[in-house]
């Protein structure tokens, strides 16, 4: 009886040690970068209605991952998890090991962060991230995006174009001007990323019956308009074919 | 851990395989099932009473014969998956004037560039002849008085191959506009405003009648929305005429069409796509159209993503089934 007790102890201890291992190899190929909180711009009142109204949000301090979830990553992952692969792991091109994983559902991304003790961000967040404290456009800050600086798309809405080097998706940060001030790569353009919670409207805090998932960030696909810090796609989170659709993690660390 | 775990998986799916079955809904009707161990039966032909069937996961034709007795028939197609992961190779095969007809896909990750079987339509007597791989997605195709009426699956257009190897576009087929309702439950930020959105309108089987009226089902483009699959009719067809009438719509994704000997249609269902498991298993149907009575009939249902229809010369419909099965349909009218 006391060698089973034991046993019981010594794998638990050695799951506790693997899971930690997996946690700390996530972490050493997609660091997590320290955002400090605080008060922020939230919203855009010359954005879409679902934009509106613009307001200060308190926020406080978290950890994001420094690149959007790679190829290499997830299958990491899928390896460790047994949870199924992204739509298009085995693509020739979206499936390259460097670019970001693509074609997953929101749960499938949400399963991630969480397999790591991680979720994914909430749109207040991303926003933080993305457009710092002072309510910038872009990563970058308000200058207008180009090809030097985000994987976008074309000026009419939504093709791909090749200006920036990349007919789809790019290495995970492939754009270091287009990093924010903390070093955080990607958060505008490459891959459109699944946020935390449901699709509501700011105005009336409606979740919207818990229909649809957000994205934010814009795309390979997108032109300046989508690729606003405050743009907000909604989308079905059961869907997961879609090649500009990705994610990465944050933690809150006490 | 993770041999175990994809072991588990693989005798899961085993499992599924084994109970996949589709039911019966015209009691009329009865199935029984070929066993063959192919892995992804496609391509369906008759040859001298012995039935071909093509396999995409190895390239290779089989013969199967009134013994039961199976054996490669030809091998050495290219084959593999595609870039959303479905098996390619020889989809569609058929046997006309003591040549076998091959329409080829394959655009597997790991392919040769530039391989001249990719996306060809093929020739074989003895050996393979290259009739054209000008194409992007040959997929089915029909006869009518030796010319051979081609379907792409990626142009989605119809060629018309005549005796003497002339290539001419008879149809293009173009756009659907989808009801912004359907997009909407999609994603209600991208496709709220009020321009139409287009899908592509994919041809994926095709049918001559005796008169030259050519019928092609539409699958629908991705996002594939349930309900959007159609058959065209296009009266004079064969002659060049391009006006298209609708002969049947609200259909899930049907793959292939065939003409019965009694004049009516059969019509083989993928069946509908979800979107987070992509094409559903065991949604797949056969119907058959009576042109008389202007009635859709469903024959069978749960069918697991079927490919081909075939109706032998006895009379029994045969089906492929991605699932690995091939299903001997009879009816005891």
């Amino acid at each position: 009886m006391f060698f089973y007790r034991l046993n019981i102890i010594i794998l638990f201890f050695f799951f506790l040690i693997s899971e930690s291992f997996a946690e700390s190899l996530f972490e050493k190929k997609n660091p997590f970068i320290f955002i400090k909180g605080g008060e922020f711009v939230f919203g855009n009142n010359r954005g879409e209605e679902n934009e509106k109204p613009q307001t200060l949000v308190n926020i406080e301090n978290f950890y994001i991952n420094m690149y959007e979830i790679s190829n290499e990553i997830f299958n990491d992952y899928v390896s460790l998890s047994g949870n199924r692969n992204s739509y298009f792991y085995e693509h020739f091109y979206l499936g390259k090991n460097t670019h970001p994983v693509v074609g997953l559902s929101w749960k499938d991304a949400s399963d991630f962060c969480k397999f790591y003790n991680a979720n994914l961000p909430t749109e207040a967040q991303y926003e933080r991230a993305t457009r710092g404290l002072n309510g910038n456009l872009y990563s970058w800050g308000n200058d207008e995006p180009n090809p030097k600086l985000v994987n976008m798309g074309s000026k009419e809405c939504c093709n791909p174009d090749i200006k920036d080097g990349y007919e789809a998706t790019s290495p995970v940060g492939s754009f270091l001007l287009g990093k924010n001030e903390e070093g955080v790569m990607d958060l505008t353009g490459n891959v459109w990323e699944w946020m935390d919670g449901w699709y509501y409207s700011y105005k009336n805090n409606n979740d919207q019956e818990k229909l649809f998932r957000v994205l934010r960030g814009g795309s390979w696909k997108n032109n300046a308009w989508k690729l606003r810090s405050t743009y907000r796609m909604a989308y079905n989170g059961d869907f997961r074919f879609a090649a500009n659709g990705g994610f990465r993690c944050v933690k809150i660390i006490e | 851990m993770k041999i175990f775990f994809k072991l588990f998986l693989l005798l899961f799916f085993a499992n599924n395989i084994i109970l996949a079955k589709p039911t019966i809904v015209d009691s009329s009707y009865s199935y029984e099932i070929l066993k063959t161990n192919i892995t992804y039966p496609s391509g369906l032909t008759e040859k001298k009473g012995d039935l071909l069937i093509s396999d995409l996961s190895n390239g290779k034709i089989y013969s199967y014969n009134n013994q039961n007795n199976l054996e490669i028939y030809y091998e050495g197609l290219p084959f593999g998956f595609d870039v959303m992961g479905y098996p390619t190779g020889p989809y569609k095969i058929k046997f006309y004037n003591d040549k076998l007809y091959i329409s080829q896909g394959w655009a597997d990750i790991n392919r040769l560039e530039d391989h001249i079987y990719d996306h060809a339509f093929l020739e074989l007597e003895k050996n393979i002849t290259v009739i054209t791989n000008d194409l992007w997605n040959p997929y089915d195709f029909s006869f009518y008085e030796n010319d051979i009426y081609l379907i792409d699956s990626g142009k989605n257009n119809i060629t018309k191959i005549d005796k003497n190897n002339n290539f001419f576009e008879l149809i293009f087929f173009d756009k659907i506009i989808q009801k912004q309702e359907d997009m909407q439950v999609l994603s209600p930020t991208e496709f709220s405003n009020t321009e139409p959105y287009l899908t592509d309108s994919v041809p994926t089987g095709i049918a001559i009648n005796n008169d030259g009226t050519i019928y092609v089902s539409i699958f629908g483009g991705f996002p594939y929305f349930k309900g959007s699959g159609k058959i065209l009719q296009i009266n004079d067809g064969i002659n060049g005429n391009k006006e298209s009438s609708i002969l049947i719509e609200n259909l899930n994704s049907p793959v292939d069409i065939e003409f019965l000997s009694d004049g009516n249609l059969a019509i083989l269902e993928m069946g509908t796509f979800d979107y987070e498991k992509e094409f559903a298993q065991k949604d797949g149907r056969l119907l058959i159209y009576n042109f008389k009575k202007k009635k859709l009939n469903e024959i069978l249902k749960k069918l697991d993503r079927p490919q081909t229809i075939l109706q032998r010369k006895n009379g029994d419909i045969v089906l492929s089934e991605l699932s690995g099965n091939i299903y001997i349909v009879s009816n005891y009218k």
